[in-house]
């Protein structure tokens, strides 16, 4: 282990100047307050303190999850999401706290959309939302409207887009959307988000969020 | 933490004693530092030390197919009903198992969506497992569900059997429902394949084998995937790529 305290020895004759103790021993104080890491302790102590196994992998992990299951037999009891362009909360909320550092957050959720009634209306997209922020790099079902799916017209063979937004829309779908994001210290929340890439000359479909689970792998790697 | 330093205070006169109680505080107080001062907060997670994230030779554990093969699974390949029939019904009555009969496919596949977790874990720092929790997931490839005048839906979940033995729980968390009808173009196009997928994510922890269990007394010893059919009447599931993965954590859990 690292010499930590006293920063400078004493040694006989020397005239102690209170004020040097102190800040020395409050620096002390703080390190095992938030100071030390795994460089302060024999491997062996860290491994019957910490693990019992062994110390390898510059990796620590905090864990966080939380889940809510709904029966997707009933649709009266899921999630409604509103009939907005703007990005609304799914749930699936977490609040966890970082060293600084990783964090991989998945979230896994089951859809309904009752689109049978308005085929041409649009579906869901989703993304994740990180401190208020929805995470782009995460947006499932796209944007790009060149990748809107078509269907054919039996009386003149021509093929119409059904302008559902390149989003998601079926009557039951399963998804998972993940991410690793660089975080600061301190606290932060992630949720699910979702939107209607469109709302206009349409009935907006019922769609709702059935099962969700939320997970937060916090790294210091 | 519950240690605060003594200060030298001024005009206080700084005698061996003094000074030496000070060190000896301090001394003490790490000395007696052990697993269960910290993990009642004595240090913080700054002080966390390197933690592996899986432990045992065996893991994480993984089973997938890919490729273009297609297995086909229908009623008479289930060995009886494959029809989904409630909510967080556990056993394999009501689902068929990814990997298991295969009649009728053109490629047998190389492994069942199924893991073993060996050795068998404790989940939630019981004994001398330090496992918090296994992260599982779950990917898969709808390619058709044909044979099926109505809408079908494809059912998919995630189990677990405890002490290598008996019943698979599932969780109901991990139910999840892909309706075939609206992912078609034309659902009586027979050449017409959908290739969308079933993701799943979770995490099994003490509080989910507490639900049917004892965290404490029993040990997951396998996790594995089920599909099945909403339709009763003989719908044909073909199924593409899969993989499951189980991944035991040493991580602390919040």
């Amino acid at each position: 282990m690292s010499w930590e305290f006293p920063s400078s020895l004493f040694r006989t004759g020397t005239v102690l100047d209170w004020l040097d103790v102190n800040g020395q021993l409050a620096l002390y104080a703080s390190q095992i307050d938030g100071g030390l890491n795994e460089h302060n302790f024999e491997a062996a102590v860290g491994a019957d303190l910490y693990t019992a196994q062994k110390l390898s992998e510059n990796v620590a992990i905090r864990a966080f999850q939380t889940a809510t299951a709904r029966d997707p037999a009933t649709p009266s009891g899921l999630l409604l999401v509103p009939p907005t362009e703007q990005w609304t909360n799914c749930g699936g909320e977490i609040d966890f706290g970082s060293p600084g550092g990783k964090a991989v957050v998945m979230i896994s959720f089951q859809t309904y959309g009752n689109a049978f009634s308005t085929p041409e209306g649009p579906g869901l997209q989703f993304a994740i939302e990180l401190d208020g922020a929805p995470q782009m790099s995460t947006l499932l079902g796209s944007g790009d409207m060149s990748n809107d799916r078509m269907n054919t017209d039996e009386s003149t063979s021509s093929q119409i887009p059904l302008n559902s937004g390149v989003s998601f829309r079926a009557l039951y779908e399963a998804h998972a959307i993940q991410g690793l994001f660089t975080v600061d210290a301190g606290k932060h929340t992630v949720r699910l988000l979702a939107r209607f890439p469109y709302t206009t000359n349409t009935n907006v479909p019922d769609h709702r969020i059935g099962s969700v689970e939320t997970i937060v792998l916090v790294l210091r790697a | 933490m519950s240690w605060a330093p003594s200060f030298l205070v001024d005009g206080q006169t700084p005698g061996v004693s003094t000074v030496n109680t000070i060190f000896t505080a301090a001394s003490t107080y790490v000395n007696a530092l052990d697993r269960y001062a910290l993990r009642r907060g004595a240090l913080n997670v700054h002080q966390t030390p390197s933690v592996i994230a899986t432990q045992g030779a065996s893991f994480p554990v993984s089973a997938s197919h890919s490729g273009l093969g297609v297995h086909t699974y229908d009623k008479a390949t289930a060995a009886g009903t494959i029809t989904y029939t409630a909510f967080g019904t556990d056993g394999a009555t009501d689902r068929h198992l990814i990997g298991g009969p295969t009649a009728g496919s053109p490629i047998t596949p190389s492994a069942a969506a199924q893991v073993s977790i060996t050795p068998t874990q404790f989940v939630g720092n019981n004994g001398t497992d330090q496992t918090q929790l296994i992260l599982v997931m779950f990917d898969l490839e709808v390619v058709d569900v044909t044979n099926s005048a109505t809408a079908a839906s494809v059912m998919a979940c995630l189990q677990f059997q405890l002490d290598g033995a008996g019943t698979w729980y599932t969780m109901s968390k991990t139910e999840r429902w892909s309706s075939r009808d609206d992912h078609k173009s034309s659902p009586t196009d027979s050449n017409e394949k959908m290739w969308y997928p079933i993701a799943i994510r979770t995490m099994i922890r003490a509080s989910t084998v507490n639900a049917v269990a004892d965290a404490t007394a029993n040990q997951v010893s396998g996790i594995r995937a089920m599909v099945s059919s909403s339709s009763a009447a003989g719908a044909i599931i073909e199924l593409g790529s899969y993989r499951l993965s189980a991944i035991p954590l040493l991580s602390s859990l919040v």
